[in-house]
Order: structure tokens, then sequence, then C-alpha cells
């Protein structure tokens, strides 16, 4: 405001300033009638965490401490569906004061979240906040259990999870094919290049776990459009679809429908299409993305035509 | 002179009645938002009066409200004035200060920080921390200087060049951004697109230093030029004519514009309708005359943008909603309606 001051001859000095004060006042009613609020600090030493990345959601119901949940980020909305959670906005962008105002004791999420400004400022605030390792790797998901389940007093339910995790994924390499099948995941859109999965996805990883190659893992290293020509040119054996996809195409004769070139492939000759659930490849590889993988491993051995859509877990 | 003060609200009245609004609305953002801490708890907590309260509390008064509160004022006021002074300097209604290549220029800066520089450094802690704003900065600027010496020749320089230059740079500017959004992860995708949309929750006590010094300087030095600013709209012979330096003039227009778009850039990312609808709103008051258009806008322009991060902050809070969605979604009827009142007389 200092430069309309400057801007203006002493007597507008006198009523910016008289006008500021005059509003002050005109401020302090309401203040002073309004009954004390927000002041309820301390009280109970509970756990309040705010879980802010998919994998720490899907950790944090898995070992049943689903009580200490006070909020959840964008990217858990599907696991919490059912919950009367309030949702904290994306991860990347989070508001310091909508999350403080929901009091937690802990923000737990991956290095991703952010902004820095947000995470200081809940930090100052005495928040606790910590960024879980967010890695695919059996060590980078024991470091995100144990520190959970330390958290959350949730030990024994750890160290069952952590040792059927093991166990599953000990099973899975054991799988090992002499010609190894070719699967992609495709997002379809009408009228729009095909996008497809390529490293460093959740999707890839979910891949490669079930024993078969994703063959745009040596030209992408993300989620991006490819030509329909490319594809055939792959000749996978097998395509993955988000359920959501397959059921708005209805079925492999509507992906033809849109991508003929598609036809092409041995995955629609043998009618090997698959509809997988979202929420085990998005926001990072869980417990979902293990058990779709073994699903989808099954579904490869399994001799003859693959079962149009993969049951959900559970 | 005299007849135009009478038919006109006087200036003083007007900076007071806006300045009073400003006042009114900074007091509700430090007041209201996600968390209930109730007028007089936020203002003890602002003033340190209240040694009872909670620290968080404390926390989100001066560390969250406060900031925000200033730099929306700040970008706000910058934003404002730089479009008054665009639409005054290209005589054009329609200016803003994207049309000098600023707006594409930082954003291109931005993207290349968020997608190429993200990529190696690593997407943790770095989008607030600096890379992003000053590669924004750096890129509204080299626009800027490329737009205005493809403008500039022996004869001067040609506003109308320097417009379609202008719109040359920012179609270049695009395709760069479109490249990089192709190769772009998701994560970047994502932050790019969350980039353009602006946002002032990035405030903090070390960019307010930054955002005051330029509010402060523009607002001097486009006060100094306003009386030229003036002669310049009746024509460039015409304010050659008057002993004006009009080379010089512009230079220096471009120039501050140029700076003060770039900071409010790399402070609060990009913030749409400030520079074009408020000088608009203001001149409904002030009529054309920059000394008394420049600090109404400066006032309205913290005004309208303040209330937008106030809407931003609090109608879906816990979650945030970026304020440039605001800033169009309120300015642009606002802008139409006052279309439709003039609409008689621009016929």
């Amino acid at each position: 405001m200092k430069p309309v001051i400057s801007h203006l001859p002493a007597t507008s000095k006198r009523f910016f300033v008289a006008a500021l004060l005059g509003l002050s006042t005109v401020c302090a009613i309401p203040a002073l009638a309004e009954p004390e609020t927000g002041a309820k600090a301390g009280g109970s030493s509970d756990v309040r965490i705010i879980s802010a990345g998919s994998t720490v959601t899907e950790m944090l119901l898995a070992l049943g401490a689903k009580h200490h949940m006070i909020a959840a980020d964008l990217t858990s909305k599907a696991l919490v569906a059912d919950t009367e959670l309030p949702i904290v906005g994306y991860h990347r962008q989070l508001s310091a004061e909508g999350l403080l105002s929901l009091m937690p004791t802990h923000l737990l999420g991956s290095d991703e979240m952010g902004p820095e400004t947000t995470l200081t400022l809940l930090q100052s605030a005495g928040v606790d906040v910590q960024a879980l390792p967010s890695g695919n790797s059996l060590t980078d998901f024991n470091a995100r259990i144990d520190k959970l389940a330390t958290l959350t007093d949730t030990r024994e339910q750890a160290d069952e999870i952590k040792s059927r995790v093991a166990a599953q994924i000990a099973a899975l390499q054991q799988y090992k094919s002499a010609q190894p099948m070719k699967v992609m995941f495709m997002m379809v859109a009408k009228g729009r290049p095909m996008t497809v999965a390529g490293q460093g996805t959740t999707t890839n990883t979910v891949i490669e776990l079930a024993g078969a190659v994703n063959p745009v893992a040596a030209h992408s290293n993300s989620y991006k459009q490819i030509s329909s020509e490319a594809i055939v040119q792959m000749q996978p054996d097998v395509i993955l679809l988000a359920e959501r996809t397959y059921k708005k195409l209805g079925g492999i004769a509507g992906l033809v429908a849109e991508q003929p070139l598609l036809a092409q492939t041995p995955a629609v000759q043998n009618q090997r299409v698959i509809a997988i659930p979202s929420a085990a490849i998005q926001g990072g590889f869980g417990l979902a993305s293990l058990a779709l993988a073994e699903r989808l491993q099954g579904e490869l051995t399994h001799a003859g035509a693959v079962a149009a859509v993969l049951p959900r877990a559970e | 002179m005299e007849h135009l003060m009478t038919r006109r609200i006087s200036l003083r009245v007007l900076v007071a009645i806006s300045a009073a609004l400003l006042y009114l609305v900074m007091a509700g953002s430090i007041a209201l938002g996600p968390m209930d801490i109730g007028f007089k708890s936020a203002f003890g907590a602002l003033l340190q009066l209240d040694s009872e309260l909670p620290e968080y509390a404390r926390v989100i008064v001066q560390e969250v409200r406060l900031p925000r509160t200033l730099l929306a004022i700040a970008v706000g006021g910058m934003l404002a004035m730089c479009g008054a002074v665009m639409q005054g300097l290209f005589r054009n209604p329609l200016a803003d200060p994207g049309i000098i290549g600023v707006s594409a220029g930082a954003s291109l800066g931005a993207a290349i920080a968020i997608v190429l520089l993200g990529g190696v450094v690593g997407h943790t802690a770095f989008l607030t921390l600096g890379t992003v704003p000053l590669f924004a900065f750096i890129g509204g600027a080299l626009a800027t200087f490329a737009v205005y010496y493809m403008g500039t020749s022996a004869q001067g320089t040609s506003v109308t060049i320097m417009l379609l230059a202008g719109v040359a740079l920012a179609a270049m500017a695009g395709a760069g951004l479109g490249l990089l959004n192709y190769f772009a992860d998701d994560q970047a995708l994502r932050d790019l697109s969350l980039w353009t949309m602006g946002s002032l929750a990035g405030a903090s006590w070390d960019n307010l230093a930054l955002a005051y010094a330029a509010l402060l300087i523009l607002a001097l030095m486009f006060w100094r030029l306003a009386k030229p600013l003036n002669a310049l709209l009746l024509g460039e012979a015409e304010a050659r004519h008057m002993g004006i330096d009009v080379q010089r003039l512009k230079r220096k227009l471009i120039l501050f514009t140029a700076a003060g778009v770039g900071i409010t850039v790399a402070l609060a990312g990009m913030i749409g309708f400030i520079g074009l609808v408020v000088p608009h709103m203001a001149r409904q008051f002030t009529g054309p005359a920059h000394e008394r258009l420049l600090p109404v806008a400066m006032l309205l322009g913290a005004l309208l943008l303040l209330l937008s991060d106030m809407i931003a902050r609090t109608v879906v809070a816990p979650l945030e909603i970026p304020v440039g969605i605001i800033t169009a979604a309120i300015g642009a009827p606002f802008f139409l309606l006052l279309l439709f009142k003039q609409r008689g007389r621009l016929a």
C-alpha cells in the first residue's frame, strides 16, 4: 500500500489512514461478538494421519489402521471411496492450511508430495511430515510397511503382510518361460492415438512380475501415444485395458471397431484382451498391483483362451 | 481539467473507497480459511497478543494467511498496473501483458525447468524453491527482449510490429511447450498444467520482499510516466510534438512491464484476466488519464486477486482451486457486463 500513499497529497494520506481506522473498528465488532473457536489443541495423544499417496493409504488399510487416517489425497480416492474420509487434493499440490485445519499429527506420502512450502509449514506447526520410499522393490515395500506399522502399533499385521508379500513375489518369480508373452497396456480414446505404458510405469512392473515382457519398455519410459502401426509391428500376445475402457468400448469387438489395425495382432486374433482394475496400476506399486500380477500370471500360464475380464481380488 | 473533475468522482474518494474495500477483504483473508480460527483469535495470533493460542493457529495466520494475503495484493496490483500501461502503450483495449510475449516466454521457461531439469534433479522439493520461477522470469524477459528487438528499427519502435511479433513468438513458444508436454512424464505434465493455472500458495516471507520491492518501483516509475503516457494516447506524432522522447518512453514502459509481469509469473504462475479486465473496470470510474487510472487499477487488481484467492482457498477446503480459474470466472463475466454497457458507445 506504500506506493499509493506516496502518490497522494498529504490530505489524501490522512483520508486513507482515517478510512483504515474506521474500518478496523467495523471489523472489530463481529470479532468481539464471536465466540472463541478452533482453540481445541492438544487433548488426545492419538496418531492422526493424513495419507498423501495411494501406496500409503493402501498399506494403512491393509494393516487395519484405518481409524488413524483422517484424510487422504486424490490418488487414494478409489481406495477410500466407501469411507467418509475427506480428500485433501492432489499430493503434489497440497494446501498448508487445508491440511492443518484437519489437525493431523502426521503427513505421510511419497517423496513426490509437495509443494515444499506446504511441507515446511506443516513441520513448523508440529506435524510429523514423512516421505516413505515409494519404489517397486521389496526393500522399499518393507521399509514402507515397517514405518507405518511402528506408527500405528500394528507390528503383527505388518509381519504377516511382509511374509505373505515375500512369498507372493518368490512364487511369481519361479515362473520362467522360454518364450515370454508380449503384454501391452493401452488407453484407448475415440479419435486419438492410443497411449501405451512404457518402462517406469507400475503397469510395466506388473507385466514383468507376471513373467511377461512389455514390448513398449524399450521405446518409452512413461505413458506415451503410439501409432497403431507400431503396435501391430510389436505383435502383442495380450492387450490390457482399464476396466472402464473395456466396458465403454463394449469388449474386443468394440476395441477393433475403434482401432481396426489391432485385428492384426495375436492378442485380438486369440481373443486375449484383458480388462484390469485401474486402482491396481495407479499411484505406484502396492498390494493391489501385486495381486494383479498374480492373476495376470495365472491367466498367461493358462492353456487356451484367457477370460476376458479378470475377477477382482477378494 | 476542472470540468473533468466535476464530472467524475475525485481521485481521493476513489482511492479511499478502493483502499477501504481492500482493507476489508484483507481482514477477511486473514481471518477466514479452511481452519476455523475466528476473527478474534486470528488477529490475536497476527499481533501476537494472545499467548494462549496454540502453535498451529499462529503458524496458519503468520506463515500461511498473512504472506498469501500480502502476495495477492502485490501480484494483483502489479498485474493490473502493467495491464493498464500496456493498453495505453498499444492504444488497444485488448492489450494485456501477455501481448509483448512475457507470458508465453515465461511458460516456456517454466516448462523447460519442470520437464527437462525436473527430470534430471528429481521432482522433490524443487517446484517452489526457485528453479521454476527463475526460468519463468528468464523466459519472459528473453521473449520481451526478442519482441522489442523485432519491433525496433532505425525509425524507432513500431508497436504494431511488436504486437504481431508478440503473436508469432507466443505461437512459437506454444509449439515448444507442446513439444515439452509431449516428452514430459505424467508427473511433469501434471505439474506443468497446475503451474499454468497460477497459485499464491508459494507465498513466503522471502519472496514477499521481492514482490513489494517490485510493486513499489513499478508504481513509482509508472506514476512518473503517467503524463507522457497520456500524451501517447493522442498518437505518437502528437506526443513527439509535445516534446516527449517517445522512443525512450516506450522502452521504459516495456522494460518495466516485462519486469513486473515476469516477477508476478515467477512468484504466482500464470494468473489471467487481472491485467486485461481490471484496467477496464478502473477506467469506468477514472477515465483514461493514467495518473488517475493507475492507482485505482492497482488497488482494484489487488482487491480482485485477493478476493479470488480467498474463494480459491475456502470453497472446496481442504482442497484448493488454482486461483487463475477463479480470476477468470469472476473477471470474464464482469468484462462482458462492461462490454454490454459500452455497446451503444462503441457501435
